[in-house]
């Protein structure tokens, strides 16, 4: 689980359904590090971050509905 | 070189994690990645035991860190503990096993080598403090001479090659010379069982030469070779390696040979290495029997060395493109052109020959325009389909030029184990930040589609040559149709990402992350439309005709574990 602030502020306002914010929450390799010499101050690292799980969230439902799909084909 | 007869070794005086008697003390035990045969580890385990000493191989193909691996070296007990740590980035895993198998009783002598720790044997010490020693560059002699000294540690010091610290100081010793005659190193050791492909061709992994003449700023290779002194690349005898290739088809069936070479002898002084092995081949009988893969240059090939090699087996190449761009091809030191890179292309394309190509789209000179003609240049060679496009950020290896000289502007960052670097331009920063997002899964991972794709295309190729495909099916053009639309796919996400961000700036982007999310939404749904598509693809007819279906099948496992019950219906 991430311990980075600026994450953690913007997992809290994630408004995802709660099962898949509950995956995400268990997975601690959801957050690139953010490269420190991007020189970001904190809100835009927040931003980063809240970007990172838009994109996570998306990722994840995309691979959920691909696998129902396969599920039907095997 | 020293030679050690079993009379001469020492009496076996480590005692074993498991302190049972009845256990026999190995010599020497050998950790690492062997999922594609580690001909490093296996070329030292063959010189070992043609000198009388015991020595096996763990291999940790699920991960260092894999509990079996842990029980596997646990269970055998050894003298000497060797871990072959290939990639730098993994340096933390080593670190872990070792104190992890420190605290199982393990008491061996552990020792490392590889390309990192034989360049940064400094660090590797630091960074993995329970290893005793490493063992730096060609590691058959050097294993053999610490056998016969492990008990000595006042003799370390004449054992070239070695690096080991002593009252808190490092002794590196100085490097021994490498082989002049890599014809007297015995036959590599291989597993009882031959592998096979994933539709079932028997193959192996072979090595026709050691090291590379040229000088990327980017490559360790050089630099492992050049050290020692001698031959910045040594070859085989043509006849050897078909010697090798024969009896290996011969006791085991293999039809396909992958030359894991740093740089696949196509030129050499005289041209004469590349002829005389096809004339062996076909002395043999071999030609037509037996297929293989090489790695090289772009500039290695022309027209007429092609054509040789196509006739005499050859089906797949690596190339080794890494830039298209001018800018990035001189920073990197690759002494080729854009024109030598799409004129060579275009050779394996009229071959038909299955392509894999290594591809740096960020590199220290990278701008935005830079980038773009990188997109440009991929278009232009994977827009038809040939092969499946991939791409990365070059890392600053340890003990490269190209690190050496990012240290010296003071853009290396990131940590030992992990190095990174700024590019110039913080926005292009950003872009590739946001491009490592998207791309990880289908670049990176081990099921990723790209990795799907190049392993469809090669098997394609493979079948067809064996005899192994139906000839009235044709999965050629789906496939390259497949490959078509994720090169472009992936490509255009590159292109419109690149014009958001060179256009709004990342902060504007970052307001507004609608727009990235929608852009990475389709790249991601476009990934898995092909996926299925590929995975029909593969399973029509009797199935796997792609070679996929284990593939897929461990996809799917890793995937819905990965999802959690509480998303599935």
């Amino acid at each position: 689980m991430t311990d980075d602030p600026a994450a953690l502020k913007a997992l809290s306002e994630l408004s995802a359904q709660a099962s898949l914010s509950e995956v995400i929450r268990r997975r601690d390799w959801i957050f690139d590090p953010i490269p420190p010499w991007l020189n970001l101050n904190k809100e835009q690292q927040a931003r980063f971050a809240r970007m990172q799980i838009d994109f996570k969230v998306r990722e994840l439902q995309i691979q959920q509905e691909k696998l129902e799909a396969l599920g039907k084909m095997l | 070189m020293v030679s050690l007869s079993s009379q001469q070794r020492p009496a076996v005086a480590m005692a074993s994690a498991s302190e049972d008697p009845r256990v026999p003390v190995l010599d020497v035990l050998l950790v690492g990645y062997d999922n594609q045969e580690n001909l490093g580890l296996r070329s030292i385990l063959a010189y070992l035991r043609s000198r009388g000493c015991t020595a096996e191989l763990v291999p940790a193909n699920g991960g260092v860190e894999d509990p079996a691996v842990v029980e596997a070296i646990v269970a055998r007990p050894a003298r000497i503990v060797g871990f072959s740590i290939i990639f730098q980035y993994s340096t933390s895993e080593f670190r872990r096993l070792l104190a992890r198998l420190r605290e199982r009783g393990v008491r061996s002598h552990f020792t490392a080598g590889g390309h990192f720790p034989s360049l940064q044997p400094e660090v590797v010490l630091e960074l993995i403090p329970d290893l005793d020693s490493v063992v730096r560059y060609e590691g058959e002699a050097v294993f053999l001479e610490l056998l016969s000294k492990v008990d000595q540690p006042e003799r370390w010091q004449e054992i070239g090659s070695l690096a080991f610290r002593q009252a808190g100081e490092l002794i590196l010793n100085p490097p021994r010379p490498l082989f002049t005659d890599l014809d007297t190193l015995p036959r590599l050791v291989r597993d009882a069982q031959p592998r096979f492909t994933s539709t079932g061709v028997s193959l192996a992994s072979i090595l026709g030469s050691r090291g590379c003449p040229f000088n990327c700023s980017f490559c360790t290779i050089r630099q492992f070779y050049e050290a020692p002194g001698g031959e910045l690349r040594r070859l085989r005898s043509p006849e050897a390696v078909v010697d090798e290739m024969a009896e290996l088809h011969r006791s085991r069936g293999v039809r396909m040979f992958v030359f894991q070479d740093d740089d696949f002898p196509v030129r050499t002084p005289g041209n004469s290495w590349l002829p005389a092995f096809h004339s062996a081949l076909e002395a043999r009988g071999l030609v037509g029997k037996v297929f293989f893969k090489i790695s090289c240059r772009v500039d290695d090939i022309n027209a007429r060395t092609l054509e040789a090699m196509v006739k005499h087996g050859l089906i797949a190449i690596y190339f080794g493109i890494e830039s298209g761009n001018p800018l990035g091809l001189s920073i990197l030191n690759k002494q080729v052109s854009v024109q030598r890179n799409l004129a060579s292309i275009q050779l394996v394309k009229q071959y038909d020959l299955a392509l894999a190509a290594g591809f740096m789209l960020f590199d220290p000179a990278s701008t935005f325009a830079s980038v773009r003609e990188n997109i440009a240049f991929l278009r232009e060679i994977g827009g038809d389909g040939f092969y499946p496009v991939n791409f990365c950020k070059m890392l600053p290896y340890a003990g490269t030029p190209i690190e050496r000289r990012l240290r010296e502007d003071g853009r290396l960052k990131g940590t030992l184990e992990q190095p990174d670097y700024s590019l110039l331009d913080p926005e292009l920063d950003s872009y590739a930040f946001i491009v490592q997002q998207i791309f990880s899964q289908r670049n990176f991972s081990g099921d990723g589609l790209q990795v799907a794709l190049q392993e469809a295309n090669f098997n394609e190729r493979l079948n067809r040559a064996v005899g192994l495909a139906d000839p009235s099916v044709n999965l050629r053009s789906p496939l390259t149709d497949l490959i078509r639309q994720a090169n472009q796919v992936a490509l255009r996400t590159l292109e419109d990402l690149l014009a958001l961000v060179e256009q709004q700036g990342m902060d504007a982007l970052l307001d507004n992350r609608e727009q990235l999310l929608q852009l990475s939404q389709r790249e991601w749904e476009e990934e898995a439309r092909l996926e299925i598509a590929l995975h029909k693809l593969d399973s029509g007819g009797g199935g796997n005709r792609l070679g996929l279906a284990a593939l897929y099948a461990q996809k799917h496992r890793r995937e819905l574990e990965a999802l959690h019950s509480p998303l599935m219906p």
